[in-house]
């Protein structure tokens, strides 16, 4: 029963993280790309175009780090502070530039 | 995760790897195919053998056919021929968007006349297989844009598993265990164009960029959207027809000049006509790919009826749009004939093998450790290995009855090309039943049952194979020897290809015969020695 139980609870944490790599990794991504592009020195369609491009390296590092953490809470609260700083900063530039 | 920061990475390439690796193989198999699609299409329309070379008839002759069977049309679009495509194809699409019906005829070049030939799906069908699985355009897109991510995590974290990498390539034990000699197999396989995969997978998620990644295009373009198309994406709008009408102006001489402007030396590809017949005419004409490493695009737009240049898209500037073009270019290699083609190809078999022999080594490590007798296994064992058979050795047979069922398939049959499809699927999914079988039926031997099931698609893989240019001389198309005697490479480079294939197929069938033959007396020699023990399993510790 107790060994059914830990069970569990590993396989709890291990759908957390693949929820979090999947999921949080591509929202931080998302984010990163929009203040990306909207902080790119270049013309639009070219900062457009460059960040859409990049976006998937973020992504994939996001991916390999939720594994390498220590935890799956661990996990969730860096990309949880990651994706916000990209979404604040790209809001701010957003409003900044209109 | 548990353990090391290896040890996690390890975990996240054998479980990345797994899950995606049954969709992986598909999309690279539907791939490499795809590599040689106008070459696959041109054997399954035997019909289309001998035509003449281009000329202007040909042209006022498509025109002509275009205008008789499609005068209200919103646009016409035909391809001109070019050195792996003898013919002009047509394409007339019933309205905008993705929804339109298409018809498409094919017409000699020479007279514009159609050709009545098959209607096939051809080597078309490994593209789509290859970035949409046949899922639908929408699920199927992002679930192979899944894929593309998740191949990149499991070779990084492949890297950092094997540190060792230079001198993991330069072992090879095909004697030692099964198990070694699976890993030594993938880790070859995994190194050897590691830089093409890297490319390959990296490439494949960008082109999608404005459907997976869309935020900087939104951050940018969301108060005008328009905007996108004159700046980014540059393919010339035409509006909507107008209600007047008008005669298009002679083809001929818009395509000699565009040629002309747009240099290159690799010749116009398409020619497409937005509003015919109206007063709002407008033909753009493109330039083929392959001029250069860049997939371009470039084309130059005229006024449909006056034929006054109106508009000259060209790629000049080396700018992040330009390294988009360059990242297309990487990924469909139109550039560099067919040298480029052939590398792409053997890279494409050699990713194919990694992933298969990945996907082996899974089960051949778990079999291992629940010895031969596994009828305790759990489910998941017994699926993975279900999906091993049909993917590994299945897809291959589906592929093949592909080509067999486009000469066995009557030419007039209605929705022929629809049922060419149907045909791979259902065949497929049968040899699915057939390992689900093989993985779930009571057994006393389970990985004799497994065995038996591999050799059985392999020899079927082996005789479609080898019977392919057989089938292809009886059938109508030119035989090998005809095809060689002729200088006709198109034509013999896909019997050769399955001829090939075939002995490949039947040195894997060898292998795991004598493979499972030297098992089932080892395995009883065991028996002798002490009688009732579960025996032993297949790879020596």
């Amino acid at each position: 029963m107790k060994q059914r139980s830990s069970r569990i609870r590993e396989a709890s944490a291990i759908a957390s993280r693949v929820l979090a790599a999947i999921i949080g990794g591509y929202a931080f991504a998302f984010a990163f790309t929009a203040a990306l592009a909207l902080a790119l020195p270049v013309t639009r369609a070219n900062a457009a175009v460059a960040a859409g491009m990049f976006g998937f390296i973020p992504y994939l590092l996001a991916i390999l780090w939720v594994f390498s953490v220590r935890s799956a809470t661990r996990a969730w609260a860096g990309l949880f502070t990651v994706t916000l700083t990209s979404a604040a900063l790209a809001a701010s530039l957003y409003f900044l530039k209109s | 995760m548990k353990g090391t920061f290896t040890q996690s990475m390890a975990w996240l390439h054998t479980w990345s790897g797994l899950i995606f690796g049954w969709v992986l193989f598909i999309i690279f198999v539907g791939g490499t195919l795809a590599v040689f699609d106008k070459e696959i299409t041109g054997w399954m329309e035997p019909e289309l053998s001998h035509v003449g070379p281009l000329t202007d008839e040909g042209l006022a002759g498509t025109i002509a056919f275009l205008s008789r069977t499609a005068p209200d049309a919103p646009s016409w679009r035909f391809s001109l021929p070019g050195p792996r495509d003898p013919a002009i194809r047509t394409s007339v699409r019933s309205g905008k968007g993705r929804g339109a019906a298409e018809t498409t005829a094919t017409l000699d070049p020479s007279t514009g006349d159609v050709i009545e030939t098959r209607k096939t799906t051809g080597g078309s069908f490994f593209f789509t297989l290859h970035y949409s699985l046949y899922a639908g355009s929408m699920p199927g897109i992002w679930l192979v844009g899944a894929a593309g991510m998740a191949m990149l995590a499991a070779l990084v974290t492949g890297v950092i598993t094997h540190r060792r990498i230079f001198k993991d390539f330069f072992t090879f034990r095909p004697t030692s265990s099964s198990q070694r000699s699976w890993l030594d197999a993938h880790n070859v396989t995994g190194v050897l164009v590691l830089p093409f995969y890297f490319m390959i997978a990296f490439t494949g998620v960008v082109i999608f960029y404005a459907t997976f990644m869309p935020s900087g295009l939104y951050a940018l373009y969301a108060k005008d959207p328009a905007a996108y198309f004159t700046e980014i994406a540059r393919f010339s709008r035409s509006g909507e027809p107008a209600k007047e009408k008008a005669p298009l102006t002679a083809i001929a001489p818009l395509v000699r000049a565009a040629e002309k402007d747009l240099g290159g030396g690799s010749g116009i590809w398409f020619v497409q006509i937005a509003n015919p017949g109206r007063t709002n005419a407008q033909v753009a004409i493109y330039q083929r790919d392959g001029a250069r490493l860049a997939l371009t695009r470039d084309h130059i737009v005229f006024n449909g009826v006056t034929g006054a240049v109106t508009d000259r898209i060209i790629t000049e500037k080396p700018d992040a749009i330009y390294v988009y073009k360059v990242m297309s270019g990487l990924h469909f290699a139109q550039f560099g004939g067919y040298t480029v083609r052939w590398l792409y190809f053997i890279c494409g078999v050699a990713g194919s093998a990694m992933i298969a022999t990945g996907l082996v080594l899974f089960t051949v490590k778990r079999r291992r450790k629940q010895g031969a007798k596994d009828d305790g296994s759990p489910f998941f064992f017994r699926l993975a290995e279900a999906l091993n058979m049909a993917s590994i050795a299945g897809l291959p047979v589906a592929s093949l009855a592909y080509f067999w069922v486009n000469r066995l398939v009557p030419a007039r049959l209605a929705e022929r090309s629809e049922w060419e499809v149907r045909a791979f699927f259902a065949i497929w999914l049968l040899m699915l039943a057939y390992a689900l079988l093989r993985a779930f039926l009571p057994t006393d031997d389970r990985e004799k049952s497994i065995m038996r099931g591999w050799i059985g698609m392999f020899s079927l893989a082996a005789f479609l194979s080898l019977g392919l240019p057989i089938l292809n001389a009886l059938s109508g198309g030119e035989n090998l020897a005809e095809a060689i005697g002729g200088n006709n490479w198109q034509m013999a480079s896909v019997d050769i290809t399955a001829l090939v294939c075939g002995i490949v197929f039947l040195i894997i069938r060898g292998h795991l015969r004598s493979g499972s033959t030297h098992r089932d007396s080892r395995q009883k020699k065991s028996k002798q020695k002490s009688p009732g023990s579960t025996s032993a399993p297949s790879v020596a510790g």
